[in-house]
């Protein structure tokens, strides 16, 4: 026992001495996570007097030392923060981060020249030394001195730390200084050197570009490094890029056409930039580019498509010449204007489209080209036999359904345009039942315009009513309107309601002249009932579709002023002020016409239409 | 113009007044506000019925008057001389809480806002442009040279006038906009001779403060209304942390601050906090965390004044229902017991210590500030898109913004007490 008692002694006090050293390592790590958290929350005051017993315990800790330091700076304590890392550089004698740190102390005190010339000296000490730059740069960012930090990464250029150094760090200084001509001077030094970084550039640049100033100067900063060196394909991609951003399709596609020279591309390059024209509805320059495709004899894998691309650009640039199914400014979409004002030219578009159908027979692109052969034929030309026979042949040779499909619904129209029902009818039944909702839902609809035509009205309630079950289709509307026009003539006067429908059908068929007729005779041949104001409304349409105007003025008068119990009288007063306003360009006569809606009408739901009509034609800045 | 709108001939002559009633059967009540200012803008007079209707406007009847009610949307009714005559025997009796109050100028409307700013950042610009009110942007250049003194009424934009960029450190310090934001406000605090943001906002809300003085109307809502104050109230403190100003804010800020600076607020504890997004505990409830709210059940009172005696209180809480929509903000509600004893609680909710609208006078003008962002969106962050007004033509909580435009109009009359 007594032999036993100094081994006990010693193990009792190493005991001791490790529950200490144990405890008291608690303690500092409860200590510390306790100042980080009067940190997290603000109280500064508490956090330094841990900080300062806990940088007592042990000053050769890092983590209290710099604990410390930075409640000091934050209770501006500036001498003690400075004394503190004076300290400590007594230790570490010339440490470049200790040195830094204190001259971003010296800052905070005031004392900016001190704080200057000790952030010098960090960078004299190793002029070779990147990470110096970077440290000294990134403790005058924290200070907010955007141009010192610049001045701090220009001069390790300047040191021969090579010409591209800090590129990317410069770059976001300068842009966010809103100097986008530096900024993306500094990109092009990423690019030049990482070409495969161009969509990562393109992404900084996209953050001002949509700035005029932003792209102005971006373009002018590529253009420039251009000229220096014209052969560096990634900079006319990104200056293409930036044409394309600023919407300049035709600067874009210069670049293209040296881009493609460059990489012997044989066209690829100008047919994707076509392609992307062609979407963005720069319809010219797209021409232009699909033309030099195929002029330059590009490879058979996309000399087709920029064949059918051609073709649509120059179709497309025929309707932009075409002013007869566009609506003047400020009309209503439903208004109908007269037609055929102006003939355009299709036969380059037609020509084009049969060269592709010659050289590439019975292929999906030429039933495309069939098909938008018909779509002018019938929607420019109302030539419906030659109309039909080009849909027949896309709807044969399509081997794409929504092709089919489309082609299908345009044969049915035409023959619903001949007068041939019966075999309109055939031709949309089977659609009825297509696996692509938005065509059943037309077909139904057609099929619902068919009966109704035809006279047929309870079939034709029948499929609106499946159309108008669910609001959220797109012909709800159209099919809400027809349903409710059916309903309430069909049991009031159901004779005149099938003349009405017979007239509509010949308007259908462009048959202006034979319709206004008819119209003109349900209305002289039906006086009291009540789809009279209808007619007289379709008449006045008609007559402004065959530009007799004083005509057409006369009938919405007579709507507008005599029939008093019509709910178009609202519509008959519209047309009147669209009359003014957009055929005899009579702007007083047509702001009158307007405010009498406003004051006759003011429940109408055109009153706000009108209202911006008003303000339109008075010059307001509204 | 002025002849052209009050001397041209009526369809009606019987008619002798334009009658524009602001209650239910109203049809916009917004652009009835633009209405009326038109006509103070084309030198006509316009009788503003406390209380009558929801606030009705009458003035002159013309057809050019008339016309332009109809082209702008605005229910009107054209009144005879005796149905008028009825109208302000009914508003003048000594029995009912109703008053007339005779507008007579257009106010001279600025309002400050940066450079970069977009009108749907914020509810009164969104307001003026729908009501077609003309306003002048200003900023601080503008505010410091003392461009104000040409202006009747100023608004302040969701401005944070700490220097603490609207406290979006935390969760937008990467964003373009931010970072962009505070470079501008930098170059521009450089370029007017000010070392730091901070500095020369508090020297624009000093400005703003003498501009009140003076005789000034200023109407600020959201963090415009506590952060000015905040400014004022550290006018010799830097309550700014470092990514703010470049240095540390003073430990002592809190016990610094100086209440008697103030207009609204005393006794305030500042958030210093860079990473919350809170400035002060004036804001209630607080915005960091945000609050979880039902809307449906969010709804604030607006007190009701002596039309008779207490025309101006009367003339900011216009309006056809007094229970309007809660709506949130970066300073959804004042906290009561920070609201000086001077100031006029204009609105509250109900039975909590939040205040939403107040008033007060300083020197020879008067601040009227709204808390909350925008009443038609419930909360509003960056980046939603702006409120569509022709959607909220009947808003309850907008027509508040739009009384406060029209009040400097008023002809100033003998107090009845």
């Amino acid at each position: 026992m007594v032999k036993k008692s100094p081994q006990i002694l010693l193990h009792s006090l190493l005991l001791l001495f490790v529950s200490s050293a144990w405890g008291q390592d608690i303690d500092v790590a409860t200590r510390l996570r306790l100042a980080q958290s009067f940190e997290q929350s603000g109280d500064w005051e508490r956090v330094v007097s841990i900080y300062e017993e806990l940088h007592r315990r042990d000053p050769t800790n890092y983590v209290f030392f710099d604990g410390l330091r930075r409640a000091y700076a934050q209770t501006k304590k500036y001498d003690e923060a400075i004394e503190l890392v004076e300290h400590r550089l007594r230790l570490q004698p010339k440490d470049p981060h200790l040195t830094s740190i204190l001259a971003g102390l010296h800052y905070e005190k005031g004392d900016e020249s001190k704080a200057d010339s000790m952030w010098q000296l960090v960078l004299l000490s190793d002029r070779k030394n990147a990470s110096s730059y970077r440290l000294v740069a990134s403790q005058m960012l924290d200070h907010r001195l955007f141009e010192h930090a610049i001045k701090t990464y220009l001069s390790a250029r300047s040191a021969g730390l090579g010409q591209d150094i800090f590129a990317e760090e410069l770059g976001s200084i300068y842009s966010a200084l809103q100097q986008y001509g530096s900024a993306t001077k500094e990109f092009i030094r990423i690019l030049k050197r990482a070409p495969e970084q161009l969509p990562y550039i393109e992404n900084r640049i996209a953050s001002f570009s949509m700035r005029n100033d932003g792209l102005r100067a971006a373009t002018a900063a590529v253009q420039e490094e251009i000229r220096q060196t014209p052969a560096n394909l990634t900079l006319r991609s990104l200056l293409a890029w930036m044409a394309i951003e600023g919407k300049d399709f035709e600067s874009a596609y210069q670049q293209y056409r040296v881009i493609d020279s460059l990489r012997n591309a044989k066209g690829h390059e100008l047919f994707n930039f076509g392609q992307r024209a062609l979407q963005e509805r720069a319809f010219r320059v797209a021409a232009k580019t699909f033309r030099v495709v195929i002029e330059q004899q590009a490879p058979p894998t996309i000399l087709p498509q920029a064949r059918l691309g051609y073709a649509r650009a120059i179709e497309e640039l025929s309707d932009e010449s075409d002013t007869s199914g566009r609506f003047p400014e400020g009309t209503t979409a439903g208004a109908q204007w007269p037609v055929s004002e102006s003939q355009p030219s299709y036969s380059g578009a037609i020509a084009l489209y049969g060269r592709i159908i010659a050289e590439y027979p019975h292929s999906e692109l030429a039933a495309q080209a069939h098909y938008r052969i018909g779509c002018i034929c019938f929607d420019r030309f109302f030539d419906l036999d030659r109309a039909l026979s080009a849909f027949e042949l896309a709807k044969k040779g399509a081997k794409s359904p929504s092709v089919q499909f489309d082609a299908t619904l345009k044969v049915a129209e035409v023959l619903a345009a001949r007068g041939n029902l019966f075999e309109a009818k055939a031709e949309y039944l089977p659609l009825t039942k297509a696996a692509i909702p938005a065509y059943r839902d037309k077909a139904l609809f057609q099929l619902a315009e068919l009966d109704y035509f035809a006279g047929s009205f309870d079939s034709s309630l029948a499929r609106l009513g499946l159309l108008t079950s669910n609001v959220n289709i797109d012909l709800a509307n159209d099919a809400l309107q027809l349903q409710y026009f059916v309903q309430e003539n069909k049991s009031t006067s159901s004779k005149a309601l099938q003349e009405f429908a017979k007239a509509d059908l010949l308007v259908r068929q462009r048959k202006f002249s034979e319709a206004l007729g008819r119209f003109k005779e349900i209305a002289a041949s039906n006086p009291t009932v009540l789809l009279v104001d209808d007619t007289m409304m379709r008449i006045g349409e008609l007559q402004l579709m065959l530009k007799q105007t004083s005509e057409a003025m006369a009938t919405f008068q007579k709507v507008a002023a005599e029939m008093q119990t019509s709910i178009l009288r609202d519509r008959a007063q519209l047309r009147i002020g669209e009359i003014f306003q957009n055929v005899l360009k009579d702007k007083a006569k047509a702001i009158e016409a307007y405010e009498l809606l406003l004051a006759k009408y003011p429940n109408s739901m055109y009153v706000e239409e009108v209202r911006k009509r008003i303000r339109f034609l008075r010059g307001d800045a509204i | 113009m002025a002849f052209a709108l009050f001397c041209a001939p009526s369809f009606l002559p019987a008619q002798s007044k334009l009658f524009i009633p602001m209650d239910l059967k109203q049809t916009d009540h917004l652009k009835s506000y633009g209405v009326a200012f038109w006509v103070l803008e084309h030198n006509g007079e316009v009788d503003w019925l406390l209380n009558y209707r929801g606030g009705s406007f009458m003035c002159e009847y013309s057809d050019v008057v008339a016309r332009e009610c109809r082209i702008r949307g605005v229910h009107f009714e054209p009144l005879s001389a005796a149905e008028a005559s009825v109208i302000f025997a009914e508003v003048q009796r000594d029995n009912n809480n109703m008053d007339v109050v005779r507008l007579e100028k257009a106010p001279r409307i600025a309002v400050y806002v940066p450079p970069n700013f977009k009108p749907w950042d914020d509810a009164v610009t969104l307001a003026l442009e729908y009501a077609e009110i003309k306003y002048t942007k200003v900023w601080d250049e503008e505010v410091l040279s003392g461009k104000l003194a040409d202006y009747d009424w100023l608004h302040l934009h969701h401005e944070d006038f700490t220097g603490q960029y609207g406290k979006f450190y935390a969760n937008f310090r990467t964003a373009s906009w931010y970072v962009e934001q505070q470079m501008l406000y930098e170059r521009e605090a450089k370029r007017l001779g000010f070392k730091k943001v901070s500095e020369e906002k508090k020297a624009v809300a000093r400005a703003i403060k003498d501009f009140v003085a003076n005789g000034g109307f200023m109407f600020a809502m959201c963090s415009a209304t506590d952060s000015y104050d905040i400014a004022l109230a550290a006018e010799n403190v830097d309550i700014c942390d470092v990514m703010f100003d470049g240095d540390s804010p003073d430990p002592n800020a809190q016990k610094k601050l100086d209440f008697t600076k103030t207009l609204a607020f005393e006794n305030f504890i500042l958030d210093m906090n860079p990473l919350r997004y809170e400035y002060s505990d004036i804001d209630i409830p607080t915005s960091d965390p945000p609050p979880f709210r039902d809307q449906n059940t969010d709804y604030f009172t607006l007190f009701e004044f002596s039309a008779k005696y207490d025309p101006v209180p009367t003339m900011l809480t216009q309006d056809h229902v007094s229970i309007i929509k809660g709506f949130m903000g970066q300073t959804t509600a004042f906290r009561k017991s920070t609201i000086k004893r001077t100031v006029i609680t204009l609105a509250e909710r109900e039975g909590t210590e939040e205040v939403k609208y107040i008033h007060g006078n300083f020197g020879r003008g008067t601040f009227t500030w709204y808390a909350g962002h925008d009443p038609e969106d419930y909360q509003h962050a960056v980046g939603d898109p702006p409120t569509d007004l022709t959607l909220h033509k009947n808003s309850p909580g907008y027509r508040l913004i739009l009384n406060n435009v029209l009040f400097p109009a008023a002809k100033k009359k003998q107090q009845k007490t």
